[in-house]
């Protein structure tokens, strides 16, 4: 027992001895000062003829604002592989990521795409792939290797493979178009001397809802972007406008006037099934689905102006949900659904706002200042929107903290109405 | 719970936990005696007077063989027990006188040996209990020679520690005594180094990539005299945004080399740096 | 919805006092515009008839619906801005459209609501809506059946591209009438 006891004091008298040494230096760092992470995109090994992956990768981290990309032509060395990479070239290049790879081709026309992403300050490797794809997929294959580095280095997911819907309207003649997400590619999915407005994606992005004035009063219309055949959802007396999505894919809701105010509807997908949702001798319009399919928000001016609320999809009594202003309209809903976007005009101009859910706090976003249709990335970072430069209509786009903004260049006539389309799968 | 059978070791149990508390907290008293400096100081001052005239006191340390008539007192022949009465002879009976005479005689001599034995073995025990007398006290003498010089021993290594530390404290207060100036000037040269690193390493923090809130964080480094980070950051408290903890350690480690003053004994400062983080905080 | 039910009950008050003066104000407008709107087929008021015998022949060849010098050809009614309120300025145009339905009950007709391009696209839909059923109620208390009636909105989609001030947005702000064939 003795024994123990002094292996105890021991063992105590040692605990101690810590105590009595001297503490370590602390020292306080308050605030940042970078903006960016420098990355350097080293051009692909790849024989010309074929999409720069490089090139598109770069250029998709640019525009999102987090990245500065680095300058690669004047390194001596520009690895393909990760044996030939010399990390002292890239600290001295100041580069905190490094990005190599190359493209090989593979019998019948097809190539594998491999990268790796590379910590330069660690010299350790964070990420690397391969893909097997068809030359047409090379631009895609280009966004998903951005969207890889986007999430390793912020810890969010990218929205470089997605893609966006909008309307043209050149000559008189309207277009409703469908882009890459950096606006290449744009496809035309239907034509009209008549305007068309309100598009909105399927949850699965195989289908395209939209107004159309054709038949010379708006018609919702459901178009397959797969097939390209397209039915009449909902063509009742009076409106029929404003579609939105269940989350699940099954139901819409929409606006219809009967020959009155415009209220609030759901129909199936397939157009039976119309069940009324609001009863008001309002507007109440712009019906949004929140990501757990359980509210819709919209737009009312039940009260006197025009204001965004928030009832029940089963039915039931409408909360008002903004308070600032004098006309608060096209709510959006965040897909983590914490963040609430919407146009407020304020002393004649137009800005997309932002308000916290839970806290209430609202934010003006962009400097522009004729906002229309808001509309978030699938990854709730970055919001894209309608405005106008120049008397004419342009898309631009905007971080939800505000901190990022992008202006879409558009040649030809106006753009309008734009859409994201869900996350590439 | 405690079962019947373990009543009594639970009550062990019990004490020698009250035990250790007791000792944990003398433990601590004791390391706490030795940080206050202001008494031991004056205290010490006393001691490192006094440790030149225990000087010689250390002389007769090493073990010396017995001394035996200085220290043992000499062992008196105690007064033996009376020897033990030869047994009363047995009177024979009556018998013929030529026997008689022999067996006188032979008794005479039994009696003499016996005489002799009994003094022999008198002697032996005398002997025998002088020389265990003697061991023992030896023992004895060796036990308190021992304790006495592991007594001497620790008061010597108190001694020495204290000696240590107040010419530590001496040291340093006649530095900073001698030359306040250039303490103060070492302290400014800390703070100085301080400014650089922490603008250094703030310049390559990206606030972006922690979140909405107000987080915080801290980093454990190890430093060479290059300035150089040994190894990686260790993350000590995490701001629970890991693309935000990335961050700050890039921006720690693309600040290398770190500026750290040359001076050696300024530089020690710098060798184990905690670096505590509000990259979304205004300052 | 008490308040609500206050409001209309008042604003059909309001309507029926309206009305009542230019009731009493017709017969001379009628009389007036008598040798135009003889024009139109089986005239049923009495004040019409009489009128109408004497102009038939000369009137066949011209669609009163397309004729300049015919209320009829005028389809637009204006509105100021953030209001559906039809004045009382083109109250005389949309009686004559309403005459001219109850006239012809085979004659179908949609009201197409216009507004100004400032705000959202589909609230000025539903801004536009206002406006054309503004108009169809003003019609509906003339008699005419919503069987005859469609009120659609075009909201901000026809309005001037270049307009930037008041003098063109006034211009969006209207109904349009416009019937069925045409």
């Amino acid at each position: 027992m003795m024994i123990k006891l002094r292996f105890l004091l021991g063992a105590l008298l040692l605990a101690i001895l810590p105590l009595t040494s001297r503490a370590e230096l602390t020292i306080e760092i308050v605030g940042g000062a970078a903006q960016q992470i420098p990355i350097a995109v080293v051009p692909f090994a790849q024989s010309g003829g074929q999409e720069d992956i490089a090139t598109i990768v770069s250029a998709d981290l640019r525009r999102s604002g987090l990245f500065r990309v680095l300058e690669t032509r004047g390194v001596a060395v520009q690895p393909h592989d990760v044996s030939e990479v010399k990390y002292a070239d890239w600290a001295n290049l100041q580069a905190q990521a490094l990005t190599i790879g190359k493209v090989e081709p593979l019998p019948g026309n097809r190539f594998k795409v491999s990268f790796r992403l590379l910590d330069v300050l660690k010299q350790a490797p964070l990420a690397g792939l391969e893909y097997n794809i068809s030359a047409g997929q090379m631009r895609n294959t280009a966004h998903r290797i951005a969207d890889v580095i986007y999430e390793k280095l912020t810890g969010e997911p990218g929205a470089f493979a997605t893609r966006i819907t909008y309307v043209t309207k050149t000559k008189g003649r309207y277009a409703l178009q469908v882009a890459d997400a950096d606006g290449y590619n744009a496809q035309t999915v239907v034509s009209s001397k008549e305007p068309i407005i309100s598009p909105a994606w399927s949850p699965d992005g195989t289908k395209l809802a939209y107004v159309s004035f054709e038949k010379k009063k708006p018609i919702v219309y459901v178009q397959s972007l797969v097939s390209g055949q397209r039915y009449v959802l909902a063509n009742f007396k009076g409106n029929n406008s404003a579609p939105a999505w269940s989350p699940d894919g099954r139901r819409l809701a929409l606006v219809l006037t009967h020959g009155a105010n415009s209220q609030l509807y759901t129909i199936n997908a397939d157009g039976t099934g119309l069940k009324q949702l609001t009863k008001s001798r309002a507007i109440d319009t712009e019906p949004v689905w929140s990501p757990d399919g359980s509210s819709i928000y919209f737009t009312s001016d039940r009260g006197g102006s025009p204001q965004i609320y928030r009832m029940p999809v089963s039915g039931g009594g409408a909360q008002r949900v903004t308070f600032e202003g004098g006309y608060n309209v096209s709510p959006r809903i965040s897909p983590d659904g914490k963040t609430l976007a919407y146009i407020q005009r304020d002393g004649g101009k137009f800005h997309v706002t932002v308000q916290d859910l839970s806290s209430g706090q609202v934010q003006a976003l962009s400097e522009t200042s004729q906002d229309e249709s808001p509309s978030f990335a699938p990854n709730g970072r970055m919001l894209l929107y309608a405005t106008s430069r120049g008397g004419k209509g342009t898309l631009a786009a905007v971080s939800v903290d505000g901190r990022v903004k992008q202006r879409l260049s558009e040649t030809g006539g106006d753009v309008r109405e734009p859409a994201w389309g869900p996350a590439a799968n | 719970m405690i079962r019947p059978h373990e009543k009594p070791i639970a009550w062990r149990a019990g004490m020698f936990s009250l035990l250790v508390h007791v000792v944990l907290l003398a433990v601590m008293l004791i390391s706490f005696n030795w940080k206050t400096v202001s008494p031991t100081n004056i205290a010490q001052v006393e001691l490192w007077d006094n440790l030149p005239t225990a000087e010689p006191a250390k002389k007769p340390v090493p073990p010396k063989p017995e001394p035996k008539p200085e220290l043992v007192p000499e062992p008196k022949p105690k007064p033996l027990p009376p020897p033990p009465k030869p047994e009363p002879k047995p009177e024979p009976a009556p018998e013929p006188e030529a026997d008689i005479q022999l067996k006188q005689e032979a008794q005479k001599r039994k009696e003499e040996e016996a005489k002799r034995l009994a003094a022999e073995k008198l002697k032996a025990e005398e002997k025998r209990k002088l020389e265990e007398k003697k061991r023992k006290e030896e023992e004895k003498r060796k036990v308190e020679e021992k304790r006495k010089q592991d007594q001497q021993r620790k008061l010597e290594e108190l001694q020495k520690m204290i000696a240590d530390e107040n010419k530590a404290q001496q040291q340093e207060s006649q530095a900073a005594a001698t030359s306040s100036a250039t303490s103060a000037a070492s302290a400014g040269e800390v703070d100085k180094y301080v400014g650089l690193i922490s603008s250094k390493i703030r310049r390559n923090v990206n606030k972006q990539l922690c979140g909405p809130g107000k987080p915080e964080l801290t980093f454990a480094i190890a430093l060479m005299p290059t300035g150089d980070v040994i190894g990686s950051p260790r993350i000590i408290k995490s701001s629970g945004i890991a693309a935000c903890d990335q961050a700050v350690e890039r921006a720690i480690l693309q600040a290398q080399p770190l500026p750290v003053p040359d001076q050696p004994d300024l530089f020690a400062q710098f060798r184990d740096l905690q670096l505590r983080f509000r990259p979304n905080d205004e300052n | 919805m008490n308040k609500g039910l206050v409001v209309s009950v008042l604003l059909a008050a309001l309507l029926v006092a309206c009305s009542s003066k230019p009731l009493k104000d017709t017969p001379v407008a009628v009389e007036d515009k008598s040798p135009e709107m003889s024009q139109s087929t089986d005239a049923t008021t009495a004040d019409d008839s009489s009128a109408t015998a004497g102009m038939s022949d000369s009137d066949m060849s011209v669609n009163p619906l397309t004729d300049p010098n015919n209320i009829l050809s005028k389809r637009s009614v204006y509105f100021d801005y953030d209001s559906d309120e039809v004045k009382s300025e083109f109250r005389p145009l949309v009686e004559a459209h309403a005459k001219y339905l109850l006239a012809h009950p085979e004659a179908k007709v949609m009201l197409q609501g216009n507004t100004d391009e400032r705000g959202a696209r589909e609230y000025n839909l539903s801004l536009g809506q206002r406006r054309s059923v503004s108009v169809k109620q003003v019609m509906n208390l003339l008699g005419v059946q919503d069987k005859q009636i469609e009120t659609v909105s075009y909201g901000e989609e026809k309005a001037g591209a270049s307009c930037r001030d008041e003098s063109c947005w006034k211009e969006d702000r209207r109904v349009d009438i416009v019937y069925q064939g045409e």
